[in-house]
């Protein structure tokens, strides 16, 4: 059973072309972060009109709209100020920022721990919502139960985010006082940004541990657990759940991607002070090195968690490495 | 999940956004339409003429709502038809080509696909101010790439099954195995993903209004409008509530027709 993705381990391959698996999806992440980064690298020179003019509006002088196409490395030919990019880029430097004249990764640093915070907190909230109600919609499967549970993940699949965090903050700040409106100084101010970012990602998993959990509670092995006798929770405990874990696991790893450009709206909702809010400052700057840098930054970051999860997958199963080795001996 | 379900799900979706459409064409015809920005009704309280109040530009907050859904859907509908548009072209030479043009063509789908999320469409927003024409640009150039994978791997799935040989056979032109045997079995699922791609970009759509990478404010849009909401949220919740719960019907109605039209779909294969 695959579940959404191709899963190449699952064939009798054998080690050697695991091997080759492995080396082609590292040229392809290479590659695309090439791609990425030049396709980035292009915009900028593709608005009409000036650049420099445009940030820094018709009105200003000439010697100040010298300095900056200086700053921006648009004096150059194309193909130079294209070569300067990559080699920040390999350099890790990004680039300097025009707003604070800081190296772009030093600026995404300072940022970084919180969007960090923020969505390592979103994801065990997804986790702490989902898994007990997948689970249980999948044991009582079609009763009023599983119905309500369906239609909650459908309303949580459907509400953008942008509107659930007001939501939230007019229900549990403005209304009950429970959680503060905005800011990031203190775990009571996590509460709020974490339930908005999460509930989209919990929405999914819980549909996703619900499908898998009830495709296993079919197989013959939860059968003859339930005929030795076992309470259905020792039924899942020490049968189920380990063999549903691993589809679940690879969806959140999936699911990172929603949750890095969620992580952009519900900081701008919260003013927290994560790189999601940093991108939109830089926007409004028109911090065009800035912009850049975090683009292929966030970009980096879930083509490289994309990647492990693939490989994960001959991480995480006993099955799926014998059938690697088995196939091996064929 | 059985075909009535899905049947159930597909029609309480085509049911929601027909009443929502049905709602919004009401009040076009007998309502007090009134999005023009005029500073001496600026923030008033509802009352016959306003019947939500009015914004920071005066204009009546029911009126923007409507025009706002209007504007996210006709968004939606023409980026799904030229994504798909796109994306079916691009994945039938594909997958009917093979080798190295199939590598390439999809070498470059995987560069579309690298982008997590709206990524891409806030990169573009970032450097273009963008009108509707321009948004509709940026949207379809952010999600084409997922049609062009989906059609390529059916394409793949089907092209070497005994009904094409069989056309083959009795040398049916190319053109004439595309349109008359292969887009036939495609069609459903392209159906599908373009109801759920519909509500992914309207969802995009407002997320870019919302963090003011979008239209112009003088466009009312429903993630502009919730956008104001926000910065009132104490004095003028209305502008978050009414825009969001419009927005979340219209997407949730989407995605019913998207679910009801797969699971059908699957149901009929079984």
């Amino acid at each position: 059973m695959t579940y959404g993705i191709i899963n190449p381990a699952i064939h009798p391959i054998g080690t050697i072309i695991m091997k080759r698996y492995i080396v082609k999806r590292i040229l392809l992440l290479l590659f695309l972060l090439f791609a990425v980064s030049t396709m980035i690298f292009f915009p900028v020179h593709l608005i009409p009109g000036d650049p420099v003019v445009k940030i820094l509006g018709e009105g200003a002088n000439s010697e100040d709209v010298e300095r900056l196409r200086r700053d921006l490395n648009l004096h150059k030919p194309l193909f130079h100020q294209y070569l300067d990019f990559i080699r920040r880029l390999l350099d890790l430097s990004f680039g300097k920022s025009l707003f604070n004249n800081r190296e772009v990764m030093a600026n995404i640093l300072k940022y970084l721990p919180n969007t960090i915070y923020l969505t390592i907190a979103a994801m065990t909230a997804a986790i702490l919502i989902s898994l007990p109600l997948g689970v249980l919609a999948a044991f009582k499967k079609e009763s009023l139960l599983d119905a309500a549970v369906t239609f909650i993940s459908s309303a949580g699949l459907a509400i953008p985010n942008f509107f659930l965090g007001p939501l939230l903050v007019i229900v549990f700040s403005i209304k009950l006082g429970w959680f503060p409106v905005s800011g990031c100084e203190g775990s009571k101010y996590i509460v709020l940004p974490a339930l908005t970012l999460g509930t989209s990602m919990s929405a999914f998993l819980t549909r996703i541990t619900r499908t898998v959990v009830s495709l296993e509670l079919q197989k013959p092995y939860v059968l003859l657990a339930r005929a030795k006798g076992l309470s259905e929770f020792r039924v899942f405990r020490e049968h189920v759940f380990k063999n549903a874990l691993i589809p679940v696991i690879t969806t959140m790893g999936l699911q990172f991607g929603a949750l890095l450009t969620g992580a952009v709206i519900t900081e701008t909702i919260f003013s927290w002070q994560g790189i999601g809010v940093l991108l939109v400052e830089s926007i409004t700057r028109r911090d065009y090195p800035m912009i850049q840098g975090l683009i292929v930054f966030i970009t980096f970051v879930y083509l490289l968690v994309n990647f492990l999860v693939d490989l994960s997958y001959f991480a995480l199963d006993p099955r799926i490495r014998k059938e690697v080795q088995r196939g091996a001996k064929l | 999940m059985t075909l009535k379900t899905a049947n159930m799900q597909l029609k309480i979706g085509l049911f929601l956004l027909g009443f929502m459409i049905f709602l919004g064409v009401v009040f076009l015809l007998f309502g007090n339409f009134a999005i023009h920005i005029n500073l001496d009704t600026r923030w008033q309280q509802s009352s016959s003429r306003f019947l939500l109040g009015a914004d920071e530009l005066g204009r009546d907050l029911l009126s923007c709502v409507v025009y706002g859904a209007g504007v996210s859907l006709l968004i939606g509908f023409a980026v799904v038809m030229l994504s798909s548009f796109i994306g079916v072209v691009w994945g039938l030479v594909s997958g009917m080509a093979g080798g190295i043009t199939d590598m390439i063509l999809m070498r470059i789908v995987d560069i579309f696909l690298a982008f997590p999320g709206i990524l891409l469409a806030i990169a573009l927003a970032a450097f273009f101010s963008p009108g509707i024409a321009g948004m509709v640009f940026i949207l379809t150039f952010s999600s084409w790439a997922g049609y062009a994978r989906l059609v390529r791997g059916e394409v793949l799935k089907h092209k070497h099954k005994e009904f094409i040989l069989a056309a083959r056979s009795y040398n049916a032109s190319f053109m004439r195995i595309i349109f008359s045997h292969l887009l036939p079995l495609i069609k459903p699922i392209i159906f599908v993903q373009a109801s759920l791609g519909a509500a992914g970009v309207i969802i995009a759509e407002s997320s870019l209004n919302f963090l003011g990478l979008g239209l112009d404010p003088e466009t009312p849009t429903l993630g502009q409008l919730i956008d104001t909401g926000v910065t009132h949220i104490f004095d003028r919740p209305v502008f978050i509530v009414v825009p969001g719960i419009v927005l979340f019907i219209i997407i949730i109605s989407l995605n019913f027709i998207g679910e009801g039209l797969s699971k059908g779909n699957m149901n009929a294969l079984d």
